[in-house]
């Protein structure tokens, strides 16, 4: 859903991170979230009650829908 | 100024049903509410139908209450029919969680005692050990020990109850009357006038039953409901997969999937405020007794003043100063929505009490009566 | 030692946030920003420290750099990474952070949270593929990021517009504009022209600036979108809307930002409906003082007006906490005001034409009454 912008783009390395067993590398400073969308999933969680998929909303902390497991965030929210 | 069969005051869970009886049974009530402002002991509720440890020492309020959770399916399947609204009645049977060997024996005691008071009307309980708690329960802490269990008790959705119990009342030709306060009141015997800024509204029969607002109104219908604040906070969780099969009096999981965290009891006038210790001994506890609880997060939290007579049984009266005036006040509105709509709004439809609602009456706390 | 209470502790460290603490560690109080985020800058200014000079976020973001800098310069205490769930009249900030919850006691708290976009409630508004102008933005922000295939940008407002031109400029240039501000707001706007026309033509200047750029790059544009809604299955596969439809990957929504009321509102403090905005606000005075003279409020967190006004009554916030806690007398308080409050005039001059332009349809929840279009 999202992608490194093209050139002209500052060279940096990224950081290696693992989502959903996808080796990927991510900007370092991103959100969890910005990294599930990087990898291109489809969704980032279901709801508890219906099942459905969804994905990060607001990616600024508001919205909550981006509730991500075992993240390092004491809030549970993944951006 | 308009004139109706009766006017109930107060719109909260205890108005609201006493309303929708009168109404289901063909009188024209009105229901007169303060709206948004008011003290609204509505909101601390936890959505519990709850029967046992209600009426310790008060056998008649035991029986009332378990009429009340008897009568309560008819009233549920009643509501859907009628409004198109599940309450989301459910009626597994319900737990008391004691966290030491101390809790487990103190409850055991009341258990008994409450067993010994039902007399003849019987109480069915059964105290539950770790092993068979765990087959009701999901993933339960070590530190619990034991519990009490009787299969009177359940839950419901009290959102949905307040919301289905207002547009059955208004279905059946009730008038709701919002954002009202009452700025002065006529009384005489079956001759209730209200006035509220230009509008007057008249009836042969009124229920007050605005809550902790019926302290102050009471009295000038030759009335007592000297009734306290009791403050109470709630926690909830985000929603989390149907786990739990079985209400616990602290910890219940709502029909969203949201997990409701309880109890308080505070003493503290009326004071709405939350207390950050108070929630954390709350949180503390709820996951002492389900340790996995620490991984949710908590999405809302709030406190609310709860209805609290002296002596913790309801307050039910009818003046004799002046006739057709009556009062109801209760700590547990949800749990005795069924016999204020099946029970007691019949009783004000007749004109009169029944005579063992005697002992529910505000006499009883008059000491020179009782010397 | 710790203090048993600092004097003065800020929530949020966008715009407002980090200028209120500046000047407030300037005047002597003994001060502590607290944030949510790992580095200064709030949202608006979210990732600047890491921003290069030529970032197609544009000018207006790296100015923030300047607030940032004085503030990392300042001797303010700073509380990155910790969430604020609960604040008691008497001065109690709950925090929640890695570490675990803790509590810090001040003697005034300045609520600094900012806004946050108007929900956009339409029909599949839920699929994931469906987010913020906003959250676009912030992908630009933090990580040089931009969307991967089609990405269509609904809805009106500056900010609109603003991304539009913002992912263009990185090379991900919008499939297409959807632009739902219906005729009336035009008209309503144009009547408000004569008045605001000179001090709000910087503001218009720029918004005409954008939307040229956006035009030349060839995006296609379409106006008056009613009945906007998302079809797909797993996620978005369809934008549509009354008259028309495309494929998208991404939808990116905006209808305005509204202000973060959450702390305010869980305080019990007054709000007021602003007709104008379509929010609620909290009440404040000049000084963004409330009822509570513990509690302040500084930033769009108390109404919409942008980052350089944010700065602006952020300032004043600081003058008017030190006067309370008589670290300045009044009358020194008021003279160092005056040039701040000329500026925020100027600040707040474009704001009416502004919230009339792109004031959501009635169709929206938020809104109250019908259209104007309707009453004729």
């Amino acid at each position: 859903m999202f992608r490194k912008r093209p050139e002209p783009a500052p060279a940096k390395a990224g950081v290696p991170v693992t989502v959903e067993g996808r080796d990927i590398r991510v900007p370092e400073g991103v959100s969890a979230a910005a990294a599930v969308l990087l990898a291109g999933l489809p969704a980032i969680r279901e709801t508890a009650v219906t099942g459905a998929p969804r994905g990060p909303y607001c990616l600024m902390g508001i919205c909550f829908d981006c509730l991500a497991g075992s993240t390092a965030s004491p809030t549970g929210r993944a951006a | 100024m308009q004139r109706f069969d009766a006017i109930v005051i107060g719109g909260g869970l205890v108005g609201s049903a006493i309303a929708y009886g009168l109404a289901r049974d063909g009188l024209k009530p009105a229901l007169i509410d303060e709206g948004d402002v008011a003290f609204r002991a509505s909101r601390g509720n936890f959505g519990l139908v709850w029967v046992q440890s209600k009426g310790l020492g008060a056998p008649h309020y035991q029986r009332w209450t378990r009429l009340s959770a008897d009568e309560w399916p008819a009233l549920a399947a009643e509501l859907d029919e009628r409004t198109g609204i599940d309450v989301g009645h459910e009626r597994p049977g319900g737990v008391h969680l004691c966290l030491s060997d101390a809790e487990l024996e103190d409850r055991r005691a009341r258990m008994e005692q409450m067993r010994a008071e039902a007399g003849n009307f019987g109480f069915d309980y059964r105290m539950l050990d770790p092993g068979e708690l765990r087959d009701m329960l999901p993933r339960l802490g070590d530190a619990v020990v034991g519990a009490s269990w009787t299969r009177y008790d359940g839950h419901a959705n009290s959102l949905y109850l307040l919301h289905a119990l207002h547009k059955g009342f208004i279905a059946r030709g009730g008038i709701y009357i919002p954002n009202r306060t009452v700025d002065y009141a006529g009384v005489a015997p079956h001759d209730f006038r209200l006035g509220s800024g230009a509008e007057e509204i008249s009836a042969p029969k009124i229920v007050l039953a605005a809550g902790l607002g019926n302290a102050t109104l009471a009295p000038l219908f030759g009335l007592s409901a000297p009734v306290r604040p009791q403050r109470g906070q709630i926690l909830v969780t985000e929603r989390a997969g149907r786990v739990f099969e079985m209400p616990t009096t602290t910890v219940r999981q709502t029909v969203e999937g949201g997990i409701m965290i309880g109890d308080s009891m505070e003493d503290v006038g009326f004071d709405t405020s939350q207390r950050p210790d108070v929630m954390a001994a709350m949180a503390e506890r709820a996951v002492r007794s389900f340790p996995w609880l620490a991984e949710l997060q908590v999405v809302r939290a709030w406190a609310a003043l709860r209805v609290m007579p002296p002596d913790g049984t309801p307050i039910y009266d009818e003046s004799e100063k002046f006739p057709g005036a009556f009062t109801a006040n209760c700590h547990s509105g949800v749990t005795l929505a069924g016999v204020h709509a099946n029970a007691f709004a019949p009783m004000v439809a007749a004109g009169a009490l029944s005579p063992e609602m005697a002992r529910f009456s505000a006499r009883r706390f008059d000491v020179s009566q009782a010397a | 030692m710790p203090p048993d209470r600092i004097d003065f502790a800020v929530i949020g460290a966008g715009p407002a946030g980090m200028a209120a603490a500046t000047l407030a560690a300037e005047l002597g109080l003994d001060t502590l920003l607290i944030d949510e985020q790992d580095a200064p800058g709030g949202q608006i200014y979210r990732a600047i420290e890491g921003a290069d000079d030529d970032s197609p976020l544009g000018g207006d973001y790296l100015a923030g750099r300047l607030l940032v800098d004085e503030f990392r310069e300042s001797v303010a205490a700073y509380r990155p990474a910790a969430t604020v769930w609960h604040i008691d009249p008497d001065g109690t900030v709950s925090l929640v952070s890695a570490g675990g919850s803790e509590a810090i006691r001040a003697r005034r708290i300045l609520l600094a949270t900012g806004a946050y976009e108007r929900p956009v409630p339409i029909p599949g508004w839920t699929l994931p593929g469906v987010m913020t102008a906003g959250a676009a933005q912030i992908m630009l922000k933090t990580g040089d990021l931009v969307p991967a295939g089609r990405a269509v940008l609904a809805g009106q407002g500056p900010l609109l517009w603003l991304v539009a031109a913002q992912l263009i400029r990185a090379g991900a240039p919008p499939a297409a504009i959807l632009e739902t501000a219906p005729h009336p707001n035009y008209h309503a706007a144009a009547r408000l022209l004569p008045r605001v026309l000179w001090p709000a033509r910087r503001a218009l200047w720029k918004g005409l600036k954008l939307i040229r750029e956006v035009k030349r790059a060839g995006i296609p544009i379409r106006r008056e979108i009613a009945g906007l809604r998302v079809l797909g299955r797993d996620r978005i596969e369809t934008v549509a809307w009354d008259s028309g439809e495309l494929p998208a990957d991404l939808l990116l929504l905006h209808e305005g930002v509204i202000p973060n009321t959450q702390i305010s509102l869980a305080l019990q403090l007054d709000h007021r409906w602003d007709a104008a905005q379509l929010c609620w606000r909290p009440v404040v005075d000049e000084w963004g003082a409330t009822a509570l003279s513990t509690i302040a409020v500084a930033g769009d967190g108390g109404g919409i007006a942008g980052a350089e006004a944010a700065a602006l009554s952020g300032r004043l916030a600081a003058l008017d906490a030190a006067a309370f806690l008589d670290r300045i007398d009044p009358a020194e308080r008021d003279r160092r005001a005056r040039p701040i409050r000329a500026a925020l005039r100027r600040e707040r001059a474009a704001r009416p034409l502004l919230d009339r332009l792109s004031r959501p349809r009635s169709s929206s929840p938020r809104t109250t009454s019908p259209p104007a279009a309707a009453r004729r």
